[in-house]
């Protein structure tokens, strides 16, 4: 959802979540570049299923998206009665995961060639969290 | 038209429509706006979605489920835009 605001240019975009582990709320607001709240600000993001898996159509988007959530803390993530321990890499804070969807995947979807290009963008997006320090089976198919 | 360029057009207006309203459009009202008969706006938003990365149905129907980044269903992720809460991501 972090990437919603690459569709509203110029325009402030507020989320309201609430964390699995405890119910209670997160809120974001953000504009174009920069997320200007987050509160709590030790929210995290994190996917409880390898995205490798998604990127190889070994899962479903519908699976793989629907896993990908916020949380309070590292330590709300690690509680989540569905938490699998196998994910852990990819409880990152809240900037780590808006930079993986800064890219042209994220930013270009109102371009007109956009259908054509979708794969190289993925691939751009591989490097993007590369350059994260997520480079590993988790993330990229072997 | 080109089958690539009539896809790409589905997967636009279905996103534009998204943004403007908060919801997908049904591929009836697709139709309406590519200047299509309903089965081929209907084909056209199945290829959309195939050719797309985190775009699908909901399970055995041809309502869109999801359309990243927006979703077609109420989640927890609610965005408030202007004022206005009436998207899902």
């Amino acid at each position: 959802m972090l990437a919603v605001r690459w569709l509203f240019p110029r325009t402030e975009i507020r989320i309201d979540t609430c964390c699995l582990d405890c119910g209670q709320p997160i809120l974001i607001r953000m504009h174009d570049e920069e997320i200007f709240e987050v509160n709590p600000a030790t929210t995290v993001g994190h996917m409880n299923i390898l995205f490798a898996k998604a990127l190889t159509g070994e899962v479903t988007w519908g699976k793989a998206v629907s896993r990908m959530n916020l949380f309070r803390s590292e330590e709300h993530v690690k509680n989540w009665s569905h938490y699998d321990p196998v994910s852990a890499e990819s409880i990152m804070p809240l900037s780590n995961w808006a930079t993986a969807f800064s890219g042209p995947l994220f930013r270009n979807r109102l371009e007109p060639d956009y259908l054509t290009r979708v794969m190289d963008y993925a691939s751009e997006m591989l490097l993007s969290l590369k350059k994260l320090g997520k480079a590993g089976p988790f993330w990229i198919p072997e | 038209m080109k089958e690539t360029t009539l896809v790409q057009r589905a997967y636009t207006a279905v996103l534009e429509h998204f943004v403007k309203t908060g919801r997908a459009p049904h591929y009836t009202e697709l139709a309406a706006t590519l200047g299509l008969r309903p089965e081929e706006a209907r084909e056209a938003q199945r290829k959309a979605a195939e050719a797309s990365i985190a775009c699908w149905f909901v399970k055995d129907t041809d309502y869109v489920e999801s359309w990243a980044p927006f979703s077609n269903v109420p989640t927890h992720y609610l965005v408030t835009i202007n004022g206005d809460p009436k998207w899902y991501g």
